[in-house]
């Protein structure tokens, strides 16, 4: 009697996590592609653009290259580009910037910046060492006149267990995420099909650090507003968008909403108008492995496709609304990661192991 | 002792068998209903420009069908009239497309005068014409009678009527949804399932049954052209390609079909659009397929169930399908997506002067101007 209870039992848990499996992997989704405007391949990035931090006051963006993520990517380095907003001349172009003193193993992933008040600019980068997946964040300081990186700090710390994204919120002082605990792609691979709260939001003040958010599902993309009072991050397994008010000291977080997005949510930007954009990951079985994610995969292997979503917030973040600026198969595309725009109708979308892209867009496409 | 032996574990063998065969094909339905369902979907807005909503159709755009000759749109409204709400409006309207170029344009449908029959057992869906002789006949499923009817229309453009002529009923009508003239006095129709109950029609498409077919009119009787297809629904027909295209709302696909002279069909290829396809248009010159589809399974359901209730919504979806020269490969484009809070349920798509017609089963119908044309 016993055992058939417990036999029941186990029966029902193991049919509930196939239920969230299946429901995990989209089986019945696809992508229909749709653009908001001409869209055309950036020059530079072929082995990832996984994140772009955007300073509006300068027109620029840098974007990451190169991230290495559990599994070996030979002959790839870490790299940072830069693209002028400002200059229609180089529309499709990037240059690749000269890093002076690059840490030994530097792969890039999530990147943030702070401008001080004499218009310095500091970046920060996470950085995972080949081969052996360890994590530190990486300081730079860019000279606008030699348009070089100079690299000044690595920070470490033991509650850096795997970060993907951080947001600065002063100088030398942002928030992080830690996308999971695992170390290796087989417990990564647990974590995810387990739907396990494995990972973590912590702020970092350039010394020590402490958790905001102890425990939660893949915590990627991170973003706080201009006013540092709201915190945003996003969770491509739990496919949301938390959304929390942030303590004025930075101790402490309480949640306000959260964004149901169906889809996988990498990176964050928030525009001047408040709205969230996020690019990501509408076919989760598509994304096989890092492979579907590359520039030129093995044969065989399809590209993953790419989504970019823009979330319209009321003032309170009660209500939102969804808006897809973006959308492809992986044909032009694959592995989005991350969108930014100038608000003058140019857009550049980037993804996680590939290319660059840039989208002419209109306000009524996005 | 031995021979006892024998059919005791034979039999215990067949009925592990049967019991593990029972199960597998219980479990592979319940893995096939969850995904059918669509809970892990939801739908994000965009459009291909800008957008704005016919004032005077509220009560559903299920049907429309495009003149190219006469620059004329028909449009059905009224549809939820036979799931018993009474106080819906049904009737027919008419829209032409202005030039892109025009500025500040009206846009404006008018209705047209039905004349020698009544409006109150009227609930139009799919509409279809011939032009023959210089008279304009129109085909217009009507899903009020059970079992429903194709009602014949003479349409007059001088004076906007459409005069009725005649009725045209089978007891296999039970849930006519779409409808393609191919010749004089000749059109297919779809019957989506087998029965015309609600309750019935839920259990048909919870086992995703092929309990639907398409059937022929050839002017004197009701010919079956293909029994038990999945929910067959959209129809269009490519005359300039000689193809039929029957799209199946469950399956989640297009069925692409020669049609012959003599009007027998065989299947060319099969376009899986993993979301439900309602209306199909052909863009006669490039061969593209435009399809209004019905994106997330649960939500329509609740829609169905009451179609007076405004809260309950169900979103919108627009499809363009490029075939390849090669007839078998395509690509497929989004030029419009909504979750309901602009056009609920969009069932018909027409697309003309880069300018997009999106109808509904029993809301709105919606205008958008196409500002790239070529990549929507």
């Amino acid at each position: 009697m016993i055992k058939q209870i417990l036999l029941g039992g186990l029966v029902a848990v193991l049919g509930a996590i196939l239920c969230n499996v299946l429901w995990f992997l989209d089986l019945n989704k696809r992508v229909y592609n749709h653009k908001p405007g001409k869209c055309r391949l950036v020059d530079g990035p072929l082995d990832g653009s996984e994140d772009i931090e955007y300073i509006e006051s300068e027109g620029l963006a840098f974007i990451t290259s190169g991230i290495f993520y559990m599994h070996p990517r030979p002959g790839v380095e870490g790299k940072i580009f830069l693209y002028d907003f400002k200059n229609p001349a180089a529309k499709y172009q990037t240059k690749e910037l000269k890093i002076i003193g690059k840490p030994g193993n530097f792969q890039a992933h999530g990147i943030t910046s702070w401008v001080d008040e004499k218009g310095e600019i500091r970046l920060y980068v996470v950085s995972h060492h080949s081969p052996q997946f360890t994590h530190s964040i990486e300081a730079f300081d860019f000279n606008k006149k030699d348009q070089t990186l100079k690299h000044v700090k690595t920070f470490t710390h033991q509650n850096f267990i795997r970060p993907n994204d951080l947001h600065a919120v002063g100088k030398d002082k942002f928030v992080f995420t830690n996308d999971g605990t695992a170390q290796t792609g087989g417990m990564n691979a647990l974590e995810m099909f387990m739907g396990l709260k494995a990972g973590s939001v912590g702020y970092f003040d350039g010394k020590d650090a402490h958790w905001l958010v102890e425990a939660d599902r893949s915590p990627n993309g991170i973003w706080v507003d201009r006013k540092r009072n709201t915190l945003f991050y996003a969770s491509p397994n739990g496919e949301f968008i938390r959304v929390m008010k942030l303590s004025d000291d930075f101790k402490s977080v309480t949640p306000i909403t959260q964004v149901d997005l169906l889809t996988s949510p990498d990176n964050l930007y928030m525009d001047k108008n408040g709205d969230l954009w996020t690019a990501g990951h509408p076919v989760m079985s598509k994304l096989t492995n890092l492979d579907a994610c590359s520039h030129r995969p093995a044969p065989g292997t399809e590209r993953g496709p790419s989504q970019v979503l823009r979330i319209s917030f009321s003032k309170d973040y009660q209500t939102h609304e969804v808006t897809e600026p973006y959308t492809d198969d992986g044909r032009e595309l694959c592995c989005s990661s991350v969108a930014v725009h100038d608000s003058k109708g140019n857009m550049l979308i980037g993804s996680v192991a590939a290319e660059l892209l840039h989208c002419e867009y209109m306000v009524e496409t996005i | 002792m031995f021979l006892l032996g024998v059919p005791t574990s034979f039999a215990q063998a067949v009925h592990k068998l049967a019991l593990w065969t029972l199960l597998a094909i219980i479990f592979s339905s319940i893995v096939r209903f969850m995904l059918l369902l669509d809970i892990n979907k939801r739908v994000y807005n965009h459009a291909p420009g800008p957008c704005r909503a016919f004032r005077e159709i509220v009560n559903g755009s299920a049907g429309l069908e495009q003149i190219d000759e006469e620059n004329l749109v028909f449009i059905t409204t009224g549809l939820a009239k036979y799931r018993g709400i009474e106080n819906t409006k049904s009737g027919l309207f008419i829209y032409s497309f202005p030039e892109p170029s025009d500025q500040a344009v009206q846009h404006i449908a008018r209705e047209v005068k039905i004349e020698n029959f009544s409006l109150s057992h009227f609930a139009p869906f799919g509409v279809t014409h011939f032009s023959s002789k210089g008279r304009l006949h129109l085909y217009i499923i009507n899903r009020f009678p059970t079992p429903n009817c194709v009602e014949s229309f003479t349409y007059n453009k001088e004076k906007n009527t459409a005069t009725y002529r005649k009725s045209i009923c089978d007891p296999r009508f039970s849930s006519l949804q779409d409808i393609v003239a191919v010749g004089p006095d000749r059109f297919f129709v779809t019957n989506t399932q087998f029965s015309g109950r609600l309750w019935a029609q839920t259990v048909e498409a919870a086992f995703q049954a092929s309990s639907g077919s398409l059937y022929l009119w050839d002017g004197k009787s009701v010919i079956p052209s293909i029994n038990w297809m999945p929910t067959p629904g959209g129809l269009a027909l490519d005359k300039k390609r000689s193809l039929l295209f029957v799209g199946s709302i469950l399956s989640e696909t297009i069925r692409v079909y020669q049609l012959t002279p003599s009007l027998a069909l065989k299947q060319q290829t099969e376009i899986s659009l993993l979301s439900s396809p309602m209306g199909i248009y052909v863009e006669e010159t490039s061969g593209d397929i435009w399809t209004a589809l019905l994106p997330i399974v649960h939500t329509t359901f609740y829609h169905l169930t009451d179609p007076a209730e405004s809260r309950i919504r169900a979103p919108s979806q627009v499809l363009r399908v490029r075939l390849q020269e090669d007839g078998i490969s395509w690509i497929v484009t989004e030029p419009y997506a909504n979750d309901g809070a602009t056009l609920s349920a969009s069932a018909s798509v027409l697309f003309a002067k880069d300018q997009l017609l999106i109808g509904s089963l029993f809301g709105r119908l919606l205008h958008c101007d196409v500002i790239n044309p070529m990549i929507t």
